[in-house]
Parts: structure tokens; sequence; C-alpha cells
């Protein structure tokens, strides 16, 4: 190469991005600020042209090109996991506990919506929903019927399939896109329902004195007992996915995603499935739902916006769509990060943020997805 | 009679606002069939950009006209560079992944400006400027309109004529539209198609950014969350005049501001913000491509 094009490289590819972000920095954040932001900038691109765009050249062994070893990893993993998620809570202080609990959290919720968007590809952008109306099953028939929490994990799990149901039948028969706005509307909806029938869900102020429960007079209210509870439910679920994804109805899945036109061809009732997967996903955040009322003893709209339902689809998608293991580990990274950014206070969402699109660029199919 | 008509005139002025937000994200979407979750910041950015304008020049020593407009071309000028910032930096990348991945960047994109922002220009109110000229209200037989709401909707709708004109009778408008239609063929007969897609990036930032100015002035207030709700509005206006559509776009802000606006004031206030969603479910079951869209 010579000087003239390296030069011409350099100002093109580095000077002139990082003096157009200094540029357009400048009015929000002011000078000092703007000088770090494009500092930032310039180790980002660097960081870019080594690894995202190379695509790893820096680990270029001749004809062997160096591979993450995920596929070995995310087919072991689960024992691993397993074990040291009994474990490890039992040296952990109750901060900690509670990380861990909300991740507990999220990968139930992270699997339920992977039904349909990493089986099925149905896009769902309202799925946080159905959490929503488990909770508040929970909360309602508490405070008004004084139904325990055992009882209410079913029927919050019954009554958040039924509301699935009823946006099912009609929506279901949308393609794509449509879907998701659907179940976005239908999302904000609860939500705003939520928020203003003040008789029933006491409005913005939410539901409080939620009791946690007790199993066979042994009390689960410790935030450490609370952990395993959510734990041996996480791991029901998992099981029971696991089942799903290999039987019929888990193929019969696959087979719709990936053509449709295909598997009604070939006798597969597309539209039975799809509600089938919907009701199930719905029942799975139900029950998440109950059980986050019962951890939080309090509930409020708050909880359930749209935000949580994209962030939820981002642990999807970033673990890699349809990949059990890859959802859990991407419900992992999205809760556990920020945590790790305490540190940088008011920088944290903003750093997460770049990690998040770092991370999409970096493997556009997820952590452990297959690349298409 | 006279509520009504003051609501249909209420409405008509943040519908106007929907239908510029709209318009983007309908642009966005006819081209690259992304729905860009970063726009409602771009919309804030813009109205950022009007107030820190407004404070460079010093309000008092200019007339209030002056002060409008470049205001309103500050707002522009800045969410078009962050619009177009944001598409090379997240977007571009991952032009040819499976399109759930761009969603997640464009998310990641809106969770940075919004901090990027707060950390910038701090996380309180920030007031826009109380201009005379603008807080001057018609009476007309008890319906009172004041001259901010004419200026909203005037501009709305010189900018959205433009649009149609940019988009019908030139070169570069047709580009648009071929690329959307199918950018592969766009690329054959040789249109540029990156260049294309960044055009449509800033065209729409730029739309953003002067309705967020306009609703700086019209609320007096601005804080940097004020894209999320505005964001996902616009979207369902975007959605209920059928997505892609620029038409359609114009048409479902106007409309939704209309419902909103009627909405809370003869059924329930509380519910204002469900009206939209429930009537756009229901023009999905009816009609999924929007009032405008093709059926595909």
């Amino acid at each position: 190469m010579s000087i003239k094009l390296i030069t011409k490289t350099i100002i093109k590819s580095y000077l002139i991005p990082v003096l157009w972000i200094f540029l357009i920095s400048l009015p929000i954040m002011g000078i000092v600020r703007s000088i770090i932001v494009a500092a930032c900038v310039l180790i980002g691109l660097l960081l870019f042209n080594i690894f995202i765009k190379g695509k790893g050249q820096v680990f270029n062994f001749g004809k062997h090109r160096f591979k993450p070893t995920l596929y070995f990893i995310s087919r072991y993993a689960w024992l691993f996991i397993l074990v040291i998620s009994f474990i490890l809570p039992l040296f952990l202080n109750s901060y900690d506990v509670d990380v861990f609990t909300s991740v507990l959290f999220y990968t139930m919720l992270a699997l339920g919506l992977n039904l349909l968007v990493g089986e099925l590809g149905l896009l769902n952008l309202g799925y946080i929903a159905f959490y929503g109306i488990g909770a508040y099953t929970y909360a309602i028939l508490f405070s008004k019927f004084g139904i325990g929490f055992w009882e209410s994990l079913l029927i919050g799990g019954v009554v958040s399939a039924f509301f699935s149901l009823i946006i099912a039948i009609p929506t279901l028969r949308l393609k794509g896109d449509y879907l998701a706005i659907a179940t976005l509307g239908f999302g904000e909806i609860i939500r705003i329902v939520l928020n203003n029938w003040n008789s029933l869900t006491n409005g913005p102020n939410g539901i409080m004195n939620i009791p946690r429960p007790a199993i066979f007079g042994f009390s689960l209210a410790t935030g450490l007992r609370f952990f395993y509870l959510v734990l041996v439910f996480v791991v029901i679920e998992i099981y029971i996915l696991y089942r799903i994804k290999g039987s019929r109805f888990g193929r019969y899945a696959v087979a719709i995603r990936e053509n449709e036109k295909a598997s009604e061809m070939v006798g597969i009732n597309t539209y039975k499935i799809k509600t089938l997967y919907f009701i199930i996903s719905a029942f799975i955040g139900g029950v998440a739902g109950v059980l986050f009322a019962a951890k939080q003893m309090f509930v409020s709209p708050d909880s359930f916006t749209f935000i949580e339902s994209v962030y939820v689809l981002a642990m999807v998608i970033l673990g890699g769509m349809g990949n059990i293991t890859g959802v859990v580990l991407g419900a992992f990274t999205l809760v556990i990060l920020p945590e790790l950014l305490r540190g940088f206070v008011v920088y944290r969402m903003l750093i997460f943020a770049i990690l998040l699109i770092s991370l999409m660029l970096y493997r556009p199919e997820g952590l452990l997805g297959k690349k298409a | 009679m006279k509520i009504l008509v003051q609501q249909i005139i209420n409405g008509l002025t943040t519908g106007s606002v929907y239908a510029l937000i709209a318009l983007g994200y309908t642009m966005v979407y006819g081209i690259i069939e992304l729905i860009n979750f970063a726009h409602g910041e771009i919309y804030m950015i813009g109205a950022y950009g009007g107030l820190i304008v407004i404070g460079l020049i010093g309000a008092n020593h200019i007339s209030n006209i002056w002060t409008i407009l470049l205001a309103m071309g500050g707002g522009m000028l800045l969410s078009m560079a962050y619009g177009f910032t944001v598409e090379k930096f997240a977007y571009k990348p991952l032009r040819h992944s499976s399109r759930l991945s761009l969603l997640i960047t464009a998310l990641g994109a809106s969770i940075f400006l919004q901090n990027f922002v707060m950390i910038g220009q701090g996380a309180s109110d920030k007031t826009y400027v109380s201009l005379p000229l603008l807080n001057s209200v018609l009476n007309i037989h008890g319906v009172s309109i004041s001259l901010n709401q004419i200026m909203i909707f005037v501009v709305a709708l010189i900018i959205m004529l433009s649009l149609y004109i940019f988009v019908n009778k030139t070169m570069h408008g047709w580009a648009m539209k071929a690329v959307s239609e199918d950018p592969v063929a766009a690329q054959l007969v040789g249109i540029n198609v990156d260049n294309i897609i960044s055009l449509t990036f800033i065209i729409g930032s730029g739309l953003a950014g002067i309705a967020g100015v306009l609703i700086g002035f019209y609320y007096g207030i601005v804080n940097f969350y004020i894209g999320y709700l505005a964001g996902i509005k616009a979207f369902t206006a975007a959605v209920l005049g059928g997505i892609g559509d620029i038409m359609g776009a114009m048409v479902g802000g106007l409309l939704l501001g209309l419902l909103e606006s009627l909405g809370a004031a003869y059924i329930s206030s509380d519910y204002k913000d469900a009206f939209a969603f429930i009537v756009l479910i229901l023009l999905l079951l009816i009609k999924p491509s929007g009032i405008f869209g093709k059926s595909r």
C-alpha cells in the first residue's frame, strides 16, 4: 500500500467519522464531553474494524481461523448452569440473590416468548401483558377474595392463556409485522386498563401487601428461599420446553416457521398450532407474573411497559432465537450487564446500549444462534 | 357544538405533529422494512436542537418569527445529523442480516440516544421561551384557536406538500420509490441504494426534528423521554394509514389526533391513550394493510 492510500484510508474511515461525531455531539454535550465522546468513537472504530469487519482477522492462524467453541458449550452448558445456580446463591448477599432471582424471572419470560419468536417466527411485541395479567390476577384474587398463592398460580396462568386466546383468534390470521403491531397494541391496552381501572387495580398506585407463599407450612418468604422456588419453576419450564421441542408439535412449529404454505400442504393445521403455541406462551407468562407479584409483594402498571416487552425480545434475539440455552444466556447477559455497570452510575445505560449494539453487530444471529 | 369544533381543532394540531413523525417511520419502513425504534428519540433531539438554538441566539434580541424559523432550522439540522449517523453506525453494517437483529440495534440506538441527551442536557424538564406572537388567541364564535396551533397546522401542511412533490416529481423521489419496491432491481438500473437509504433517513429525521420544535413551542416543556410515547403514537398512526405509504402516514396522523381528542372529550380522558390502540387493532382485523396500504 502506498503512503497516499494509507493516509486516504485513515482520513476516510477514522478522521471524518470522528470529527463528524464531535461536531454533532457538540450542541448536546458541550466541548469537553464531546472530545471524550469523539475519543470513544475512535477506539470503537478501531475495535470494530479489527474484530467485526475483519471477522476476527487478528486470530487468523493460517488456514484455521479461530472460532469460539460456543456450540460445544451450548450442548453441555445446562448441567453446569444447573449445578452452579443451585450452589452459588448460598454464598451471595441478599442483593445479589435478588439480581439472580430477576435473571430467573427474565429467563422464564424469554423462554416463553421464544416459543413464539424463536420456534414459530411470530413477533410478539406485547408479551409483557401476559406477565402483567398473571401478576394482577394474584394481586386481585388475594386482596379481594383472599385466595392463596398456589391456587392463584394456576388461575393466573389460565387467565393469561384465556386473554391470549382472545387476542390470538383474530390476530393470528395477520401476517408478519402486522401481528407484531397488533400485539403491541394489545400490550399497551392492557397497561392502560391496569393504570385506569381504579376500583379493581387501584390505578397507578398499584396493589400492596401481597404475601409470599409457604409450602406445607414451610415459609418461602426470604429472598434465598424464593430464589429456589423460582429456580424450580425455571427448571420445570426448561424441561417441558425441551419436550415440546422434541415432540411432533415442535417439529410442526419449525415447519411452519420455515415455510407456512408448504406445511399446510402436508396437512399441518397451522392456525391450530399457532394458537396452541400462543396459549402455552401466555400461560408461562402468567405463571411468571404470579411469581413476580409474590416476589415483589407489590404490583403496579409501571412494571409492565412496552419497553419491558422489547427487553425480553432483546434477550431472545441476543441469545439466539430458537436455542433454549442461548435464550437463557441472553436473559443472563441482559440482566447482569447493567448490574456490572452499576459503578458507572449515569453512564450505565449508555454503555449498556453500546454493548447491545456491538454484540448485535458482532453476531447478528445471536450469541448461540445458527448462521443462516 | 362548540366543544366539538374545539376538540377537532386540538385534535388536528396534535395530529399534524403525529403525522410529521409518522412520515419518518413510514419512509424508513417502506425502504428497509425496519420498525425504527430510535425515531422517537430523533424527534426528541429535534426538540432539544430548537431549544439549544434559542439559547444561543437569545430570544429577546430578534423578532419572534426569526426565533421560530431559526429554532426549526436548528432542530431539523440536528435531527438530520443524528438520523444519518444512527443509520450509518447501527443499521448499515446489518443491512444483510435478519430484520430482527436490526430491530435490536434500533432499540439499542434508542436507549443510547435517550441517555446521551440525559447526560448532556440533564434529566430535568427544560422550558421553551414563551413567545408573545404564538400566544395570541383568535376567538371565532367562542371557539379559540391560538396562533401556535395555526402555525403547527400550516407548517405541517407545507412540509407534507413539499414531501409529496419531492417523492412524486423529482428524480430522487422516484429513486426512493424504486428502492422501496425492489432494492436489487433499483441497483441494477443504476440507483445508489446506500445513498437513497441515507437520504430517506435524513429526510424522515428532519421532519421529526421540526415536529419536535413545534411541540416544544406548543407545550413549552421538553424532556429526554418525550420521544417514547410520541414514537409509539406516531408509529400507530403510520400503521393506521398503511405503513410504507406516505399519504397514509399523513392521514393516519391526523386521524389519530382527532380520535384521541374526541375520545378524550366524549368518552373518557383516562383512556385517551388506549383509543388509538383499540382503533388500531380493529383496523388491523378489518383491513390489515391500513387505510391506504396495498394488500400484500
